[in-house]
């Protein structure tokens, strides 16, 4: 199942429905306040197809209490548009009530696992449902890591009842930035947990890659998404464009580039 | 686990000659300080981009360079605590005030904010229709739609938001009445002549019709015309 990132520069081709795009994700907090034009697109949007809701400011990994404000806001949103996955990010926002707005690293300690753990159970059982959480992209480490990505993702699915958002791009580009096999975390994490992939595109920086999401998904990204679609399985996968965004169709021949690719019997024969 | 988080917020707040980056590891390639600057210049680029989207008019008319100054220093003086980024901007006419900024600066920013808000305000489904204009009486109150907003400026910050894509930067210090309001999900103004003005601003406060135009002299096609925009046109009238 094929998806797209919904995007204001392409409501009017979505709107005309001739496409083959069969789902969208959105940005949850850009319709949490909103009851203007973009709830009403996303109302529209809803009507004809699925959608994901993907927040970035849940903060979950923070130290800040979790804002009730924020879960209720969530929760009615949830039980307007219905979504197939309700996601956020394995990150911390901001402290002391501020708000970076960023999707910042977190140490992979035991002790955040804990922490994490603790504050997943209490979103879901807030909202009664579980959540997905995306791994993110990295361009530091802690001195007091004390364990690697794969073992961390692994343990907090393991630990916390959630799901997992696979973004295929954020694997290859902190195995890049931290020089590891990015192998090592699809074959790490529990198969059963992953409900939807991300891809996207990313930059080269001065001695590292920088998770952009403004330009195409580059070959190796495809190349690892085939391995992980062989290794973990079919799951709705969609690709994220921020930035440099370009005409709908353009997204919509990528996808079906991705698509004819999974689909590829040489695909098949060699990983699968 | 706390002081790594609160250490990391603590230096994006710095210049980079005051980072401590003993909190990482040495990174696999490239430079730690470059690898920081992501996070520690993400903050003030991506504000800077939401304040940009609230406020269309307002970097034109101070200028490139005034814009970012002020704009950095008003992020680093209200800094966001809201979940969304589309609030950063909530409190800039405030930041404005307190700084004893231009009285033009201000009333642009506030009514761009308004026209902000419009945008997403929830408004509520009509309960007026075209068959019940005829039991509109002197006695009738009115509720307004959560988007509607009423602006008395001493200059013609509408004027300027309405022909704003033609915009050189030039507002003039005359007072201006106006109204804000969402149709088809379309935020509109209209400049309001002074009696159509106050006449409004009575009856959002609950006045009926009646009261509302109390002391106002005005021709019956004066009303006609007011209510035309109100009612008929379903604008800002519930």
């Amino acid at each position: 199942m094929k998806g797209l990132g919904l995007r204001p520069p392409h409501y009017h081709d979505v709107f005309k429905g001739q496409h083959s795009v069969q789902w969208f994700e959105v940005i949850t907090e850009n319709f949490m306040d909103s009851g203007g034009a973009p709830l009403s697109n996303l109302m529209r949007t809803r009507k004809d197809s699925p959608v994901a809701l993907h927040g970035v400011s849940l903060n979950i990994g923070g130290i800040d209490p979790l804002r009730d404000n924020y879960l209720q806001r969530l929760k009615a949103l949830i039980e307007r548009i219905d979504p197939m996955i309700v996601s956020d990010h394995l990150c911390w926002t901001g402290m002391n009530a501020k708000n970076l707005h960023d999707l910042l690293p977190l140490p992979m300690t035991t002790e955040v696992l804990g922490h994490l753990v603790e504050r997943i159970d209490r979103v879901q059982n807030f909202l009664g449902r579980r959540i997905a959480f995306e791994n993110a992209s990295t361009y530091l480490k802690f001195s007091i890591d004390e364990m690697s990505e794969a073992e961390f993702l692994n343990e907090i699915l393991t630990r916390a009842d959630c799901d997992l958002l696979l973004d295929v791009n954020n694997v290859y580009v902190n195995s890049v930035n931290h020089h590891f096999d990015p192998k090592d975390i699809i074959d790490a994490v529990p198969a059963d947990r992953v409900v939807q992939y991300h891809l996207a595109g990313h930059s080269q920086e001065n001695g590292f890659l920088f998770d952009t999401h403004d330009a195409p998904v580059c070959s190796e990204v495809l190349e690892l998404f085939s391995y992980t679609w062989n290794k973990i399985g079919a799951r709705p996968y969609m690709i994220e464009r921020d930035g440099e965004i370009p005409e709908f169709q353009v997204l919509v021949d990528e996808l079906g580039e991705v698509e004819r690719r999974l689909c590829s019997p040489v695909l098949k024969t060699s990983n699968g | 686990m706390q002081s790594s988080l609160k250490n990391f917020q603590r230096m994006i707040d710095l210049p980079e000659r005051d980072w401590d980056l003993s909190i990482f590891q040495k990174p696999a390639s490239g430079r730690l300080e470059d690898r920081f600057a992501v996070y520690a210049n993400g903050f003030g680029i991506r504000s800077k981009e939401a304040m940009e989207e609230v406020f269309e008019l307002f970097p034109t008319y101070v200028g490139a360079e005034k814009w970012d100054e002020m704009g950095a220093l008003y992020i680093q003086s209200y800094p966001s605590s809201s979940y969304s980024l589309s609030d950063i901007g909530n409190l800039f006419p405030q930041f404005l005030k307190e700084n004893s900024a231009d009285e033009v600066w201000i009333e642009l920013a506030e009514f761009e904010l308004r026209v902000w808000k419009s945008f997403h305000a929830f408004d509520e489904p009509r309960k007026i229709s075209r068959e019940t204009l005829t039991k509109i009486s002197e006695n009738s109150c009115f509720d307004f739609q959560a988007s509607m907003s009423l602006n008395s400026m001493s200059s013609s910050v509408a004027a300027a938001w309405l022909s704003r894509s033609n915009f050189k930067g030039e507002i003039s210090k005359v007072s201006e009445y106006s109204v804000i309001y969402r149709t088809d999900d379309r935020v509109r103004a209209r400049i309001l002549e002074k009696r159509e003005f106050y006449v409004l601003e009575r009856l959002k406060s609950g006045m009926n019709l009646s009261d509302a135009l109390g002391d106002i002299e005005l021709k019956p096609e004066d009303l006609e015309s007011w209510l035309h925009h109100w009612l008929r046109d379903l604008e800002y009238a519930l």
